[in-house]
Parts: structure tokens; sequence; C-alpha cells
């Protein structure tokens, strides 16, 4: 006998409904913590992006000091560290709130005024001769005894205007460079040979830096990026296989193969020879100013290329200091030489040089520029330069992201 | 035994049939619960924000690049239709950039935005 029972069914269907109605409460409610944790994040990140731009306009208080804030007094707290990083300096922004965290690590520089200066060459009572298609696009401060079209065997000045920009004597040596720090801070060091091949090794900005000391002269095979120095104290060739983003490389010779493309920033005392078709990506650079040595020299092969700048300084005038750039090279930033500068290539940027020479097959020429251009209207006024000259004139304009790293 | 004649049948299981009380309290019951989960699963779709709200979020980010680009450092209020947006812009100390507030309501509910743009 089956007994009628509708309360029982009722009861059974209360308890399906119930079930399904608690299943809907338990992910509603999850759905909604989710939410709230995304959303969370998603103001983490943003408040991390405003702190990077506020400290940005707080570099020279950072430095000395870091600096914690509470920026929007949202319980989101934001440190701010500088680290120097070559020519240039790296901003660590760290936002927290409770226990989540968010990092942003950027190269900076300073943006600096529009001089428009394309070149200053320091006065040795002689003039600067313009031979074929020489030109500079830009203010120039040149010697006394100012700028002609010049003339090599052949070779005569073809173009119509060699200075298209207004000139103004010089002074007998160029303009005192401020201390370049080219510094990295705290430091861990590894051999090369503990570096795997084809195997990419990162270091972030926020770590110490990794100092990867060599013996070996041939650098190839390697795949390094971020915080990383590479050191010898001798030569390092760099072979094209390597993949080098944001490094440090420092010894006394440095060469890179043909076909080379990376962002590196060098750190040399005798010579840096950039073979045909390198190319040093923005921010890269060159810096020579340390070391007791008898000579200093950096080639720039045809079709290669610096992004960034090349600073070739030495208080001691008896020593020779020599930048050439040949034909269909190009450097865009700024070149500082207390030395000789050949220049067949082009230069987007300004220049600095106590000299310029050219050496041709039958002699050699002071002051004579062979087919080279400076052209100073061509580098975006957005563009940050390499930091050389730190008075207030010259750095007015606030510090700003050269990339995000 | 075969059954073949349905009277047997039904005289063989005696099926008590339910009174008109039980059936009343067993569909009030089922419409209590029911109308329960109706209220429930309203809700719980009603906790969502709505899409005039996401569109307000999309909004301000437009706003934001605006800013930023055309260096648009004023106060400014937009009436899109079914969303409002206040912006606010205050100058930080020494001229290190500008705080810019951007507030959305939708319906009854805001919501703040807040940045520093250089």
């Amino acid at each position: 006998m089956i007994k009628a029972g509708s309360i029982a069914y009722a009861i059974l269907i209360c308890i399906v409904v119930g079930i399904f109605c608690y299943s809907l409460l338990l992910m509603s409610g999850y759905s909604r913590v989710y939410t709230t944790m995304l959303d969370t994040h998603a103001e983490l990140l943003v408040n991390n992006e405003s702190a990077q731009e506020f400290f940005l306009g707080k570099v020279d208080d950072i430095e000395e000091k870091e600096i914690t804030i509470d920026l929007f007094e949202n319980g989101i707290t934001s440190l701010g560290v500088i680290k120097p990083w070559g020519f240039y300096k790296v901003l660590h922004t760290t936002s927290v709130f409770k226990k989540d965290s968010v990092k942003r690590t950027a190269l900076i520089g300073q943006w600096q005024k529009d001089d428009n200066l394309a070149l200053y060459l320091s006065d040795a009572s002689k003039p600067l001769f313009m031979v074929e298609k020489a030109k500079i696009i830009g203010n120039a401060a040149l010697p006394k005894s100012g700028i002609k079209a010049g003339y090599i065997t052949s070779n005569a000045y073809r173009d119509t205007k060699y200075l298209q920009g207004s000139k103004r004597v010089s002074k007998t040596s160029l303009p005192k460079i401020d201390y370049l720090d080219f510094g990295y801070g705290d430091v861990r060091t590894t051999r090369l040979n503990e570096v795997k091949d084809h195997t990419r090794l990162y270091n972030a900005f926020d770590k110490q830096t990794l100092v990867v000391e060599t013996d070996t002269i041939v650098l190839e095979n390697k795949v390094l990026t971020g915080n990383i120095v590479i050191k010898s104290k001798d030569s390092i060739y760099i072979k094209k296989s390597n993949v080098l983003e944001n490094v440090l490389i420092e010894a006394p010779k440095v060469a890179f193969e043909s076909g080379f493309t990376g962002t590196v920033q060098v750190l040399a005392e005798r010579i840096v020879s950039l073979e045909e078709n390198v190319v040093l990506r923005y921010p890269s650079g060159i810096l020579m100013n340390k070391g007791n040595v008898d000579k200093r020299e950096i080639n720039i092969a045809k079709n290669s290329k610096v992004l960034g700048g090349i600073v070739v300084e030495d208080e001691n005038r008896g020593l020779d200091k020599i930048v050439t750039i040949e034909e269909d090279a190009e450097v865009i930033g700024d070149i500082y030489c207390s030395g000789k500068l050949q220049l067949k290539g082009n230069v987007t940027g300004t220049v600095y040089t106590s000299n310029f020479y050219l050496k041709t097959e039958a002699s050699a020429y002071d002051n004579y520029i062979l087919n080279g251009t400076i052209d100073r209207k061509g580098l975006p006024i957005e563009f940050v330069r390499i930091p050389l000259f730190k008075s207030k004139s010259e750095y007015f304009r606030p510090y700003a992201i050269i990339k995000q790293i | 035994m075969n059954i073949s004649d349905p009277m047997q049948l039904s005289n063989k299981y005696k099926v008590k049939a339910g009174s008109v009380i039980e059936s009343v309290i067993a569909m009030t019951i089922i419409a209590v619960c029911l109308s329960m989960a109706l209220i429930i699963y309203a809700r719980v779709l009603d906790t969502d924000n709505s899409m005039a709200h996401y569109q307000a979020r999309q909004k301000v980010k437009e706003l934001l690049w605006e800013t930023r680009t055309e260096k648009v450092f004023e106060d400014e209020d937009y009436d899109f239709g079914s969303f409002l947006v206040d912006k606010k812009v205050e100058e930080l100390e020494n001229n290190i950039g500008y705080k810019v507030v951007f507030t959305i309501k939708v319906n009854s509910k805001k919501e703040t935005h807040q940045y520093i743009v250089r």
C-alpha cells in the first residue's frame, strides 16, 4: 500500500529549491569576493602607476632618502627607490595593500633644455672645414676663425649651405662635464661559465646587481637581461649570437661582432669597436673616462648605430682620444669627445669635441669634416639624452621615463 | 497469477487519498519556497553592477588618456546620459604634477578613481 503524502513531496521540493538557492548564494558570495579582489588589485596597479609618476617628480629627494607614501589615503602605501644604472637611473616603485603588492621599474632620465646646439667645437685657433656633403643643422659654437668650405684633392664642398643655424664663438676648452656616476649599487658576483648558453638569465632591478665576471675574451650564446654587469679585466668580444638587454659591460677593451643588436651601456678604458651593422638600441651608450691608459679610441664602422650617447673624457691633454664614425654609421644622441672626432657618418644630436680630424690614404687633416652630418633638429624633443651638465640652466626640465623594464 | 481485470488490480493496491487540507498546506509550502527562491535569485542578479557602471569606468580611462595626452588640467563635468562623470584637478606641491579625481555617478551609486598625472 502506498500512502498519500503531498507534504512529503512539498518538503522534498523545498529541499531541492533550498539547495539551489544556497548554491546560488554561495556562488554569488564567492563571485563578489573575487570581484573585490580583482578591483583591489586593479586599484593597486593604478595606484602604483600614479606613485611612479609622483616619484618622478621627487627623484632628487628619493636619492637622498627612500620615500614611503599613502598617495590617496586609501591604505595603499607606495615606496620609491632610485638606483644608478650606467648613464641613467632606475626608479623602482612598490605599492602594498595588505598582503598584495605590485612593483614596477623604469629607466629614467632628465629632459634637457632645448638649446638647439648641434656642435660645440673648442677654439684651437683653427677654422672648421666642411668637405663634400658635410652639413650642420642647428646652432654651432665655433672657433673665432669660423667655418669654411674645404677642399681635399678631388673633393670640394658641394652642398649649398654647410651650417643651417646660428653660430657663436666657443671657448678654448669644452664645457666641463659633471661627475658621471655610471654606477650600479650593491652587487653579487658569479662566473660566466656558470651561466648556461641559450638560457635566459634575468636579474630584476629590485635585487642586487649581478656581476658576471669573465676571463674568456669571446662572449657567445648568452641571453642576459636586466640588472646584470658583464665584467672583464682585459678584453671582451661580443658575438652576435648573444642577446643582451639593458645590461652594462665593463672592460678595458670591448668589441662587437658584425650583426650584433642589443641594448648595452659600455664602460671601457682603451678601445670600443663596433664592426659593420652593429646596432646598440636606445638607451645604449659608451663611456670612457676611467683608467690610466695611453690611448682611448672608439670606432663605429659602416652601417652601425648607437642610440644613446658617446662620452670620451680625460683631462690629460697629451692623451690620444679618438672617436671615428665611418660612412653610413649613425649616432643618435650626444657625443662628447675631449679629443679628436673623425666624422664621416651622421650624428642626430649634439657634438662636443675639442677637434675634428680626417685621415685619408694620402694625408691627415685637422678640423675637417668629410661628408659627415650633425643634425640637432632631427632629435625629437621627447628624446632623453645622456646627462652631461647638471647646472640648473641645462636641466630645468623634469625626469621622464625612458622605458619600463 | 494473471490479473487482467483493472478492478481486481485496484483492489490489490489500496491507495489512501490525502486530505484537502494536506494538499493546501503542501501547495502553500511550495509557493513560499519558490517565492523565496525567486527573491534570492533577483537579489543575486541585482548585486552585480549595471552595464552603465562598466561603461562609466571605461569612459574614465578614456578621459584620463585625454587628460594625459592633451594636458587638460581643468575641472570638468560630463553627462553621458546613463551616467555622470565629475573631474576634479588639484595641482601637487612644487609643481610635480596633478592629482586628477574622477567621480562616477550611476543611479545612486558613486565611485571614485584617483590618478597622478604629469
